[in-house]
Parts: C-alpha cells; sequence; structure tokens
C-alpha cells in the first residue's frame, strides 16, 4: 500500500517536472519564434500571395491578376536578360576573386616568421565596409580624373571609359576583390589548412613528390569540403548580387549590368510596381533556394 | 611547417625567399585605395582632380572634416547608427540565446519541428524581404520608426543555430551540477553557457554589427527622415548627389574607422571562432 502511494507520488512529481520543463522551453522559445514568424515568414508570405494580385497600396491586396505577374517576367526581355548577366558576374567572380583567397592563405600558411603580421595585413584592408569601398573605387575609375586612366596612361595605353563601357565593366567589377584579397574568407582557408595532416607531407617527400604535387594531391583534396562550401556561397551570392552593382553602375551602361534583383528593385521603387517586383524577387528566390539545394545534396553524397 | 617541410628549406632557399616578395608587394598594394582615400581627406576638390595626382597633400588641412561635420548632421548620423546597432545586437543576443538554451538544453516536445522552423527562415535573401516588409510596415504605420529596423533586423535564425550547436558541446552534468547548488535558469546561462561560448558570441555579433552597419537599402525604405540615418545610409545618399570628391573620401573614412576597430579587438576571437565553429553564411 504505502509502496503504491510513493510510486503514485513520484509519478506526480515527474509529470510536473515535465511540464515545468515544456512551459519553460516555451517561454524561452517565444520571442525568437515569433520575432522569426512576424519578420521573416509573414513577409515572404505576404510577397507571394501579393505577386498573384495587382497591388494597390491604399487597398490592399488590390485586383486578382493570377499568374499575370509571373507571365509578364517570364516574356520581359529585361529580366531574362538580367538572369544572364547574374551568370556572368558569376562566372568573373569565379575568374578574378575567387581562387585567390585559397593561394593567399596557402603561402601565409608556408612562411615560418612574421605569419601574424601577414596575416593582419591582409585582414584588415578588407575590413572597411564593402559599400565604402565601392564609392571609393567609383572614383578610381572616373574616365576623366580617376586614377585607373593614370596609371594606364603611364603604361602608354590610351584612357578607358572603365564603367561605361559594356566590355570592362565587369572587369571593373571585380577587380578591387583581387587588389584587396584578405578578410573573412582567407581566415577560413587558413583555418582549414590548419586540419591538413602534416605527416601526409612528410610521407609525400619520401616518395619524391614536388611542392606542386604535394598541393594537387594532398592539399586541394583536404579542401575541397570548404572550397565546395564557399563556391556554394559563391553562387548564391552571386545570384543575390545588387547592392554593389546599384551603387558601382545602377545597372548601366545600356542595362548590361542589371542583375535580376536589381531589376526588381529598380521596378518596386522607381515605377511603385510592387507586385510585379515581388513576383520576380519570388522567381530569384526559388531559383537560388533550388541551387541550394541541389548543391547541398551534391556535397552530402560525397561526404 | 606546411607544404615545404623544413628539411628542404635547408637545401633550397629561394621558394621561401619568392613566397615573401609576393605577400609583401601583395600586402603594400592592399593598403594603396585606403592611404590615397586617408590622404584625399587633406586635400581639396582641385587637388585631387589634377591631372598628375599627388599621393601627399600639398597643404594638410582640415577643411574637409569641419565642413562634413557643418554641413550634415554628422553626430546625429553616428548616434543613430549607434543606437542601432546597439539595440540590434542586444535584442538579438538575447532571444537567439534564449531560444538556443531552450532547443540545447530544456529538449521541450515542440523542439525538433521549431528547429526546422528555424533552420527555414536561412534560405530567405534580402531582397526576398524588401517589398513585402516594406509594405507590412506601411499598413502598421510605422514608417519612419526606428523599431521597424531593429526589430526585423535582429530576428536571424542563423544565430540560433550556431549558438545550439555549441550549447549542445556544454556536458549537462555541468548544468546539473550549477542547479544543485542552487542556480537558476538566468545564473546558468550567464555563468556557464555564455562565457564557454565567448568566440562564438564574438564571431556572430561582429557578422550583425556589419551586417547593421553596411545595411542601407532596407532602412532608405523604412527611415526616409534624414534624422534618422545611419552612416551608410549617409554616404548612399551623398554618392547619389555627386558630391564632391574630397567630401566623399572624408566621409568613407569615417565610416571605415568603427568597422576597422571593431575587427581589431575582436580579432583574436574571431580566428578562435572561425577555427572552432567554421563559420558560413
Amino acid at each position: 500500500m504505502r509502496n503504491k502511494i510513493e510510486i503514485n507520488k513520484r509519478k506526480k512529481i515527474r509529470a510536473y517536472i515535465s511540464v515545468r520543463n515544456e512551459i519553460l522551453g516555451i517561454v524561452l522559445l517565444l520571442p525568437a519564434v515569433l520575432s522569426l514568424l512576424i519578420f521573416k515568414y509573414l513577409p515572404v508570405a505576404v510577397g507571394v500571395f501579393e505577386s498573384f494580385f495587382k497591388i494597390d497600396i491604399v487597398n490592399l491586396p488590390g485586383d486578382f491578376v493570377g499568374l499575370a505577374n509571373y507571365i509578364r517576367a517570364f516574356t520581359d526581355k529585361q529580366f531574362m536578360g538580367s538572369i544572364f548577366h547574374n551568370l556572368k558576374a558569376f562566372v568573373y567572380s569565379l575568374a578574378m576573386n575567387f581562387w585567390i583567397p585559397i593561394v593567399l592563405a596557402m603561402l601565409i600558411d608556408e612562411i615560418r616568421k612574421g605569419k601574424t603580421l601577414f596575416r593582419l595585413g591582409y585582414f584588415i584592408p578588407a575590413c572597411t565596409p564593402a559599400i565604402a569601398m565601392t564609392v571609393l573605387w567609383k572614383y578610381f575609375w572616373q574616365p576623366d580624373y580617376g586614377l585607373a586612366n593614370y596609371f594606364i596612361g603611364l603604361l602608354g595605353i590610351e584612357p578607358q571609359l572603365w564603367l561605361s563601357s559594356e566590355k570592362l565593366v565587369y572587369f571593373c567589377m571585380y577587380f578591387p576583390g583581387m587588389v584587396v584579397c584578405g578578410g573573412m574568407n582567407m581566415v577560413i582557408y587558413l583555418a582549414a589548412l590548419q586540419d591538413v595532416p602534416r605527416e601526409h607531407y612528410e610521407a609525400a617527400i619520401v616518395d619524391g613528390a614536388g611542392i606542386l604535387q604535394r598541393v594537387r594531391y594532398i592539399t586541394l583534396p583536404a579542401m575541397k569540403n570548404i572550397i565546395v562550401l564557399m563556391l556554394t556561397l559563391s553562387i548564391i551570392g552571386s545570384f543575390n548580387l545588387m547592392e554593389n552593382v546599384l551603387v558601382l553602375t545602377g545597372g548601366g551602361p545600356a542595362n548590361s549590368t542589371q542583375t535580376m534583383y536589381l531589376y526588381a528593385y529598380q521596378v518596386g521603387v522607381n515605377s511603385m510596381d510592387y507586385s510585379y517586383a515581388m513576383a520576380m524577387t519570388t522567381i530569384v528566390f526559388v531559383i537560388t533556394m533550388i541551387l541550394t539545394i541541389v548543391f547541398n545534396r551534391i556535397t552530402n553524397k560525397e561526404d | 611547417m606546411a607544404v615545404i617541410q623544413d628539411v628542404e628549406l635547408k637545401k633550397r632557399k629561394r621558394p621561401m625567399a619568392f613566397i615573401y616578395i609576393i605577400l609583401s608587394i601583395g600586402m603594400i598594394v592592399q593598403f594603396l585605395p585606403i592611404t590615397w582615400m586617408f590622404l584625399g581627406t587633406f586635400k581639396t576638390n582641385k587637388e585631387l582632380m589634377s591631372s598628375v595626382p599627388t599621393l601627399l597633400p600639398k597643404n594638410w588641412q582640415l577643411e574637409n572634416y569641419i565642413s562634413m561635420f557643418t554641413k550634415y548632421n554628422l553626430w546625429q548620423n553616428i548616434l543613430n547608427t549607434v543606437f542601432i546597432c546597439a539595440a540590434i545586437i542586444i535584442v538579438q543576443t538575447a532571444t537567439s540565446t534564449l531560444a538556443a538554451y531552450a532547443l540545447s538544453k530544456v529538449k521541450p516536445k515542440c523542439g525538433k519541428f521549431i528547429y526546422m522552423f528555424i533552420l527555414g527562415t536561412q534560405m530567405f535573401s534580402t531582397m526576398a524581404l524588401l517589398f513585402p516588409s516594406y509594405i507590412m510596415f506601411v499598413e502598421l504605420d510605422m514608417i519612419g520608426n526606428r523599431w521597424s529596423w531593429i526589430l526585423s533586423s535582429s530576428a536571424w535564425g542563423y544565430a540560433i543555430v550556431l549558438y545550439k550547436g555549441f550549447f549542445d558541446g556544454i556536458p549537462g552534468e555541468m548544468i546539473d551540477a550549477a542547479r544543485i547548488d542552487g542556480a537558476g535558469t538566468t545564473r546558468v546561462i550567464f555563468n556557464i553557457m555564455f562565457p564557454l561560448t565567448k568566440p562564438v558570441y564574438a564571431v556572430c555579433i561582429l557578422n550583425t554589427f556589419i551586417a547593421v552597419y553596411n545595411d542601407f537599402l532596407f532602412p532608405m525604405m523604412l527611415l526616409p527622415d534624414s534624422k534618422d540615418w545611419t552612416l551608410m545610409m549617409r554616404v548612399f545618399n551623398l554618392q547619389k548627389a555627386n558630391s564632391g570628391q574630397a567630401e566623399m573620401y572624408t566621409m568613407l573614412f569615417i565610416t571605415c574607422i568603427p568597422t576597422v576597430l571593431f575587427y581589431l579587438f575582436a580579432q583574436k576571437n574571431i580566428q578562435e571562432g572561425i577555427s572552432t565553429a567554421g563559420i558560413k553564411g
């Protein structure tokens, strides 16, 4: 009898504790969940919902138009062209910016003395705000009085139009990343390099592998995961590209740098056609989501 | 101590010298644009536009700084920046710490679902949120209210995911021991969880600070009045207005100071945080 009462008491206490736990958990989670719900999920839902309407800001949501905004986006030559500009930007960033921090991290990892000095020396200039640097470079590329034309003048080359030239504008966009190439990415690669087992190199030397062979067969395979991850981020980044372009060229010359998001932004801000803008951002959003999922699949499979 | 082994260096010194030369040249080049900008703040517009540019200003004058601070209400902008960054960092750190603690240690039944819910927000890009959030705040009549920006920017799922990952690494026995000693939830978070995960907090807070500091598109829509602007919004508007080069350089230099200082101070924690956390996103 007594035992039973004991057991019942224990059960009650356990139930009480677990209920208390549930409540505590929910109370702790509530602020974060509410803010994510209101400021992330709700706007995305509103955006998708509103993209099926012709917006009337005084009288939301406006008239239902079905898929008209999407059909308009897919038949809009400017929007379709801007997808191509995003891809072009990605190719340029891959060719001009992506590999430099990897090489830099390897070089810094190689030296014996002054590692901290070089790491800081490359890290500090890259800490400056991205938009501030973009504005600064805009002055360098000025055709009349910019430094770029002065320097190529010293080499005896004719002055160029730089940002106003369709041929050079992508080069101008990604050149600053070649000059100032340290920063977060370099630190990440440097951290990844510390995990490469040092004994492998010794073994490779015994086998008679040269320096380049060691890099090719030991260092790069060991860094593969982080490189693939950074590549994924850079693809997503180039699809999300807009602020830099907005400041640097505003989409010009002749819309040759107008990215998808930039076009959506300009449609929204200049012609107040929010529902069309939101239909376009939804399309880009879906594209990047698919890309992310595909890349995650690929990397997970290989692990 | 890596690809090239010490044994080899004794035989051949050339590759190492070559690496040092490349790195040194590269490092000098890194500083050139910033140096040019810094020295430009002491020059006049005329000097900057001359066809043969000189690195050092002819006569050092502080005219640009004085005119920037008198012409535009820069102090107001600086105060706004400090207020908004601080508010967002505090709100975000507080909410995400609580949520991460709940997911990691309290483990309510709905935890798994909520974790997926939080992970899902990482897919949303700022541009996808820009116009709908704007319309939402117009409806709520919160345009011109700073809290619209503060609240919407402090919702960041990644911080919760990151903190949770690190809280998971702290053994539950430690918390039980503290509980037996009479510590409540607040004390557990402040005296155990927080000190043990400092580098992660440093990285997270720094990321938030940089993101908020650099943001101008969304706040430009939310806060149209120039008395609410932050430094970066001022930069964006000045460059749109095509103001003089010397003034612009001064403005840019002023905006560069806080981020560089912030990075310098947090430098050690960042390195530590990245090598332990493996930052992404």
